[in-house]
C-alpha cells in the first residue's frame, strides 16, 4: 500500500477509535448525572455545570484524535 | 496544499525592530478587545449594559471564584476579561466573512502559556521553594522519587497543553465540519435532495454556537482552577 493509502486509513482509524472512547465517556457520565438529579432534584444546577466540565474533559480527548485525522489528511504525500 | 499554510499578512508594523506581518485574527482580536473596552465603558451610562454587566460579574463570582482562596477584586476582573475574551474570539466566526482567532493554535496557546506562567509565579510568590515539593506527594519512599517526580511533573506541564488543545480542536473541528457538510451539500445532484444537508448544516451550527461558549467556560474555571491548586497548601 503507498503512503497516501495508509495515511488515509490510518486517518479514519484515529476518529473511529477515538470517537468510541468519547461516545462511552459521555453516555456514562450523563447517565450518572441524571440518577444523581433524581436522587437530590434541588442540586440541579451544581449537577448541571458539573455535568457540562465532565463532558468538556472526555469530549477533547475526543478533539485529539480528530486533530490527528485532519493532520493525516492533509500533510499525506 | 493545506490547512496550515500561512495566511497573508494584510499589512506590516514595525515596533521595536522588529517586523511583524498583521493577518487577519490578529486585527480581529484588535477590535474585539476594543470592543470590550468600549461595551464596559457603555455599562457605565446605559441601564442595559449595566444590567449585563452585573450579570456577568454575578456568573463569574458564582461559578470560577466561589473556593478561591485570597479572593480580591483584581481576579474578580482577570478571570471576567479572559471569559469574555475568549466567548467573544470564539463567537466571532460564525460572522460571514470574518474568522475566529481561537481555531489559531498560536492564539490558544498564547493564553493556555500566560495563564500558566501566572500559575507558577502566584505559586512561588505564595510558597517560595516549597513549590517543588508538590511533585513529590506524601509518604513516598526516598527511592521512588526518581521515578515518580518526572511522571508528576509530566502530568503538571500536560495541564496547559490541553487546555490550548481543547480550545483549538473544538473551534478549528467546528469549522472542519460545517466546510465538509458544505461540500457533501454541492455534492448532492438532485435539488430536492440538497434539503437533508441543509438541515444537517444548520443543526451543527446551532450546536457550534453552544460549544463556542461552553468552550470560553471551561477554558476560564480550568484556568481558576489551576491557579487556585498553585495558591492552596501543597501537598
Amino acid at each position: 500500500m503507498g503512503n497516501v493509502a495508509l495515511a488515509y486509513l490510518s486517518s479514519g482509524l484515529a476518529i473511529g477509535l477515538a470517537a468510541i472512547g468519547a461516545a462511552l465517556g459521555i453516555g456514562l457520565i450523563g447517565a450518572k448525572s441524571i440518577e444523581s438529579v433524581t436522587r437530590q432534584p434541588e442540586q440541579l444546577g451544581t449537577i448541571r455545570t458539573l455535568m457540562f466540565i465532565c463532558i468538556a474533559f472526555v469530549e477533547s480527548i475526543c478533539l485529539y484524535g480528530l486533530l490527528i485525522a485532519i493532520l493525516l489528511i492533509f500533510t499525506a504525500k | 496544499m493545506g490547512i496550515h499554510e500561512a495566511q497573508e499578512a494584510l499589512f506590516t508594523v514595525h515596533f521595536l525592530g522588529m517586523t511583524l506581518a498583521i493577518i487577519k485574527p490578529v486585527l480581529l482580536m484588535w477590535f474585539i478587545s476594543a470592543f470590550i473596552i468600549v461595551f464596559f465603558f457603555l455599562a457605565l451610562k446605559i441601564k442595559r449594559a449595566r444590567t449585563i454587566v452585573e450579570m456577568l460579574i454575578a456568573f463569574c463570582q458564582d461559578q470560577f471564584l466561589s473556593s478561591f482562596p485570597h479572593y480580591t477584586r483584581f481576579w474578580l476582573v482577570f478571570f471576567l476579561s479572559l471569559f469574555l475574551f475568549v466567548a467573544t474570539n470564539n463567537l466571532v466566526g460564525s460572522i460571514p466573512l470574518l474568522e475566529s482567532p481561537s481555531g489559531n493554535l498560536n492564539f490558544t496557546a498564547s493564553l493556555a502559556l500566560g495563564v500558566f506562567f501566572l500559575s507558577v509565579l502566584i505559586g512561588i510568590k505564595i510558597h517560595g521553594r516549597k513549590y517543588l515539593k508538590q511533585f513529590v506527594p506524601n509518604g513516598v519512599p526516598k527511592l521512588l522519587i526518581p521515578l515518580m517526580a518526572p511522571i508528576e511533573i509530566v502530568t503538571y506541564l500536560f495541564r496547559p497543553l490541553s487546555l490550548a488543545l481543547r480550545l483549538f480542536a473544538n473551534m478549528f473541528a467546528g469549522h472542519m465540519i460545517i466546510v465538509v457538510f458544505f461540500t457533501l451539500l454541492s455534492m448532492v445532484p438532485i435539488f430536492v435532495g440538497k434539503f437533508v444537508p441543509l438541515v444537517l448544516i444548520v443543526g451543527i451550527k446551532l450546536f457550534e454556537l453552544f460549544v463556542c461558549l461552553i468552550q470560553a467556560f471551561i477554558f476560564t474555571y480550568l484556568s481558576a482552577s489551576y491557579i487556585s491548586d498553585a495558591m492552596k497548601i501543597e501537598h
